[in-house]
C-alpha cells in the first residue's frame, strides 16, 4: 500500500449492537457514501474524517460479526474483507475492534481473534459511559496491557466521544514506527504483507477453539476484575412486560396502532402543504408559458410525476422515524420475538417483520431492509410479498374511490362505513400477503426450521443525532432512487400519453388517440370480463410507473386540464355518474393486489440480483389481481342484483 | 461411627427449554442434534456465548411456547425451542453468591 | 417561445428520459452491446456511463473503459 498517495483506510469491525455504527456517524457525521460491494447486495457504508492536522482518513464501517467464521452475506462481507479475500477492496490500513464496555464477555473473543491475523489493530472500548454508570472498572490501559494491543475509549453517542480514536488515528499517521512502542505487531506495518497467516488457526473454527478463546477473555476478565456477572438489569426489568407471553402483545398492538396513527394523521398537513405547492407551481407555469408541448411536459408531465413521489414524503418520513426510534431503542427485535410464531406459520420468522412494516409507507425501502434477514428463502419471500402490504401510494386511489362510492354512514359504535371499507382494504392486503407466503412455503417442500439465534440488545435512549444521520441517508435513498427513475418514466409516459396527437376537431379525449390510448383499447377487451371500462384501462398503462399516477391519468382520460390536486376533486362527480357500483369495486380489489410501481419492481430485482423474482413477483400479482377484481365485479353484481 | 455424611444427589441435566423462567442454570455441554447442520449449530451457538460453565437464565417464553429469550453471560438471545435443545444445563441452587 | 425550440426542448427531455430509464432498467449486457454499438457516433463518457452502474448496479463488474473505447478508435 503506498502510504503517500492513497489516504489511509480504517475498518470499523465488531459485534453486532457493539455501538459500531454511532461511532462510525460520529467519525464521519454525514460525509458517508453508501453503495454495495461488487457483486452482493451488502451494504458498504464508507465515509471521510478530517484529522486535526487536516488529514483525510477513509473510514469503512464493516457489518456486525459475531466470529470471523460468517453465517450471513453481511458477515461473510466482513470476514472476507478482513482476511483480505475480496479482489476489489484493498486491505485496511488499521483495523478498529469496537467493543461494548459493558460487555467485554462476549466482545473480547472478536478482538482475540482479529489479534491473531497479524494486522495493526486497535480497539475502541464504546459506551463507556453506561459501563461507568454500572460502576463497572474500566481500565483501558490495562485492558491494553492484557490484550498487547493499543486500546481507546470511546463513546459512540456522544460529541467528542471519539476524539481518543482520533488521536490515535493522527498519531498513526504521523509516525506509523510510533506503533510498535504501543504493541501492535510491527511486521504487519513495516510496508509489506503481513507474515502468511493460518487462517484457520485465526478464525477459530470449532468449539474446542471457541472454548480456549473463552478462557483467555475470563482469564483477562479476571485480571481486571470484570469476571462478574450482572444482576438484574433495567433492560431486564423491561422486559418483563415486553416480553411477557400476554402483556407483551397488547404493549406490540398499541405501540403499531400509534404509529399507524400518527404517520396518518400528522403527515396530513404536510402532504396538504406539498400539494398546495404542486398545484400553486403548476398554476405559475400555466400563465407563464403558452398551452402547448412544454407546457403540457411541465405540468402534465414532470410536476405531475414528481409530485407523486414528493407528495408522501412526509409520511415516509414518518413511518421512518418511528421505526428509526424502535430500532435505536432496541425494541424492534422484542416485536420480532413476538411475532415470530406468527409468521413462522406462514414460513417466515420474526425477522420480516421490519422490512413488511416499512412496507407499509412504501415497498421500495421495505425490499431493501430485506437484507437484515440472513435466510436466503426468507429474504426472497419477504421480498416478493412486500408489495402487497398497503403502501401509501394506494392512498389516492382509495381515497378517491371510498370518498365517491361508499356512503358516509356509521355502522354503529361510532365507525364509520368509509373508515371500515379502507380497514377492511388494508386486512386484504395483509391477509394475500400471508396467503402467499404460506403457499409458498409449501411450495418449498423444505420443513427446515428456520434458525433464530436473534440478539435482543439491552434498551438504551436513541440518540437524535443517529436518528437525524439515519432519516437523513434513508430519505435520501429514497428520493434519489424512486424520484430520479419515476422522473423520467413519467416523461416517457406523457409522451405515450401525448403521441401521436389527435387531429383538430377530434371528439373524443385527446389520450384515446395516443400510444398510451390504443394499447389501453387494446387492453379494455382483456379487462372487459372483470368490469373495467377503456377509460380505466387506458388510465392504468401510466399507473403502471406507480400507482397514485392512475388518479391523474383518469383526469386526463377524461379529458380534464386541470393539475395537481384539483384532479380528484372533478374527476370523482364524473366517475360517480359513468361507473357502476361493482366496477368501483373491481378496481378496489385490483388495487389491493396489483403491481402498478415499477420502483418495487426495480427494487427487487436490484435486491435479488435478477429478473426472474420480479418477473414472478409481477406475474402473481397480476394474476392476483384479476382474480380478486373479477369475483369481486361479478360478487357484487350478483349481490346488487344488477344486469 | 463416623456420622452419615449427606451425599450430593446426581446432578440432573435439563435441556435450556425446559428450565423453569428466571432459574439460574450453568450450561454442561453444548451438543447438537439431528437434523440441523448440526455441529454448524453447535459452534454458532458456541460463538454467541453458549460455552459449557456459562451462566444462563431463561427470561420468557413466548405465546405458544416459543421462541425462548435467554440470558448468556451478560447477552440476551432469542432461540428456538429446538435450538435451546442443544444446551444442556444444571439448575443452580438459589442462592447464589455473586462476586 | 417559438414552436421549434418547445419542440426542441421537450423531444431532448423525451430522449434523456429514455436513455436514463434504459441505463437504470435494462440489464447489463444490453447496455455493453448498445453502448458499443453507438460508440464513436456518441461521446466515450456518455457511453460509459450508460454501460456503467445503474438501478441494476449489483449486476457484474463495471466495462473496464478500454473494452469501451476498443471498438471507437
Amino acid at each position: 500500500m503506498n502510504a503517500v498517495a492513497a489516504e489511509p483506510l480504517v475498518a470499523l469491525v465488531g459485534n453486532p449492537n457493539c455501538g459500531k455504527t454511532a461511532l462510525f456517524n460520529l467519525l464521519t457525521g454525514s460525509r458517508q457514501k453508501i453503495a454495495n460491494y461488487a457483486g452482493v447486495t451488502v451494504e458498504r457504508k464508507e465515509g471521510r474524517l478530517r484529522t486535526a492536522s487536516g488529514s483525510r482518513v477513509r473510514v469503512l464501517d464493516l457489518p456486525g460479526a459475531y466470529s470471523l467464521r460468517p453465517r450471513t452475506p453481511d458477515e461473510q462481507i466482513t470476514c472476507d474483507f478482513v482476511l483480505g479475500r475480496l479482489a476489489d477492496e484493498p486491505r485496511p490500513d488499521v483495523v478498529v475492534a469496537v467493543v461494548d464496555a459493558t460487555n467485554l464477555r462476549r466482545h473480547l473473543r472478536l478482538v482475540l481473534a482479529l489479534r491473531r491475523l497479524g494486522q495493526p489493530v486497535i480497539v475502541a472500548l464504546n459506551m463507556v459511559d453506561l459501563a461507568r454508570r454500572r460502576g463497572l472498572p474500566i481500565d483501558a490501559p490495562a485492558l491494553g496491557r492484557e490484550l498487547a494491543l493499543p486500546v481507546v475509549e470511546t463513546v459512540g453517542v456522544r460529541a467528542g466521544g471519539a476524539q481518543s480514536l482520533l488521536d490515535y488515528l493522527e498519531r498513526q499517521h504521523a509516525a506509523p514506527e510510533s506503533a510498535v512502542a504501543d504493541g501492535v505487531d510491527a511486521p504487519a506495518r513495516a510496508g509489506g504483507r503481513a507474515a502468511p497467516l493460518d487462517e484457520a488457526a485465526a478464525v477459530a473454527a470449532d468449539m474446542a477453539s471457541v472454548a480456549a478463546d473463552q478462557h483467555e477473555v475470563e482469564r483477562i476478565l479476571g485480571r481486571l476484575g470484570l469476571e462478574g456477572v450482572p444482576a438484574d438489569t433495567p433492560s431486564d426489568r423491561i422486559d418483563r412486560f415486553v416480553l411477557h407471553p400476554v402483556v407483551g402483545p397488547l404493549v406490540l398492538s398499541a405501540t403499531l396502532f400509534l404509529v399507524f396513527q400518527a404517520v396518518f394523521a400528522w403527515a396530513q398537513p404536510f402532504m396538504r402543504a406539498i400539494t398546495a405547492l404542486i398545484a400553486a407551481l403548476a398554476g405559475l407555469i400555466g400563465a407563464a408559458l403558452p398551452a402547448g408541448l412544454l407546457q403540457s411536459l411541465l405540468v402534465d408531465g414532470v410536476l405531475a410525476g414528481a409530485g407523486s413521489v414528493l407528495v408522501f414524503l412526509p409520511q415516509i418520513v414518518l413511518l421512518f422515524a418511528f421505526i428509526l426510534v424502535l430500532e435505536d431503542s432496541g425494541y424492534l427485535p422484542r416485536a420480532a420475538f413476538l411475532l415470530d410464531r406468527l409468521m413462522g406459520s406462514v414460513g417466515l420468522s420474526g425477522r420480516s417483520f421490519i422490512p413488511l412494516l416499512s412496507s407499509f409507507a412504501c415497498a421500495v425501502p421495505g425490499i431493501l431492509a430485506a437484507r437484515t434477514i440472513p435466510n436466503a428463502r426468507d429474504r426472497t419471500v419477504t421480498i416478493l410479498i412486500a408489495p402487497l402490504m398497503t403502501c401509501s401510494a394506494r392512498l389516492p386511489v382509495y381515497t378517491l374511490l371510498i370518498g365517491t362510492f361508499v356512503p358516509a354512514r356509521t355502522v354503529g359504535f361510532g365507525v364509520g362505513l368509509q373508515g371500515l371499507v379502507l380497514f377492511v382494504l388494508y386486512a386484504a392486503g395483509v391477509g394475500g400477503a400471508f396467503a402467499v407466503a404460506w403457499v409458498l412455503k409449501r411450495l418449498r417442500r423444505a420443513n427446515a426450521i428456520q434458525p433464530l439465534q436473534m440478539e435482543l440488545p439491552t434498551y438504551h435512549v436513541p440518540s437524535l443525532r443517529n436518528l437525524g444521520i439515519g432519516l437523513l441517508q434513508r430519505v435520501e435513498v429514497f428520493v434519489r432512487r424512486v424520484g430520479t427513475i419515476i422522473l423520467a418514466l413519467m416523461v416517457l409516459l406523457w409522451f405515450l400519453s401525448s403521441f401521436p396527437a389527435p387531429p383538430a376537431g377530434y371528439p373524443g379525449p385527446a389520450i384515446e388517440y395516443s400510444l398510451a390510448g390504443r394499447l389501453g383499447s387494446l387492453l379494455a377487451y382483456l379487462f372487459a370480463p372483470i368490469g373495467f371500462n377503456w377509460q380505466i384501462s387506458i388510465a392504468l398503462v401510466p399507473g403502471l410507473a406507480a400507482r397514485e399516477v392512475v388518479v391523474g391519468a383518469l383526469g386526463t382520460v377524461y379529458a380534464l386540464s386541470a393539475a395537481g390536486s384539483d384532479v380528484a376533486g372533478q374527476v370523482a362527480p364524473l366517475i360517480a355518474r359513468a361507473w357502476t357500483l361493482p366496477t368501483a369495486f373491481a378496481l378496489l380489489a385490483w388495487y389491493v393486489f396489483a403491481p402498478q410501481c415499477l420502483s418495487t419492481l426495480v427494487a427487487a430485482r436490484r435486491e435479488t440480483n435478477s429478473w426472474r423474482y420480479p418477473a414472478i413477483m409481477a406475474g402473481y400479482q397480476f394474476a392476483l389481481a384479476y382474480l380478486a377484481a373479477g369475483l369481486t365485479y361479478h360478487a357484487s353484481r350478483w349481490l346488487l342484483a344488477l344486469p | 461411627m463416623p456420622p452419615d455424611r449427606p451425599t450430593r444427589p446426581p446432578e440432573k441435566t435439563l435441556g435450556l427449554e425446559e428450565l423453569p423462567l428466571h432459574t439460574d442454570a450453568r450450561i454442561v455441554a453444548v451438543e447438537a442434534r439431528k437434523g440441523h447442520e448440526a455441529a454448524d449449530l453447535a459452534e454458532r451457538l458456541a460463538e454467541i456465548g453458549f460455552l459449557p460453565g456459562e451462566r444462563v437464565r431463561l427470561l420468557a417464553r413466548a405465546l405458544f411456547g416459543e421462541p425462548l429469550a435467554v440470558r448468556v453471560g451478560s447477552d440476551t438471545f432469542a432461540l428456538r425451542r429446538s435450538e435451546a435443545a442443544c444446551v444442556r444445563v444444571v439448575a443452580l441452587p438459589l442462592r447464589v453468591l455473586r462476586p | 417561445m417559438s414552436a421549434l425550440f418547445e419542440r426542441l426542448i421537450v423531444a431532448a427531455a423525451v430522449l434523456a428520459s429514455a436513455l436514463y430509464a434504459f441505463k437504470a432498467l435494462a440489464p447489463f449486457g444490453w447496455r455493453v452491446a448498445v453502448a458499443r454499438r453507438l460508440s464513436g457516433r456518441l461521446p466515450d463518457r456518455l457511453l460509459i456511463w450508460l454501460a456503467g452502474q445503474g438501478a441494476c448496479d449489483a449486476c457484474g463488474p463495471r466495462p473496464a473503459p478500454a473494452a469501451l473505447r476498443r471498438r471507437s478508435r
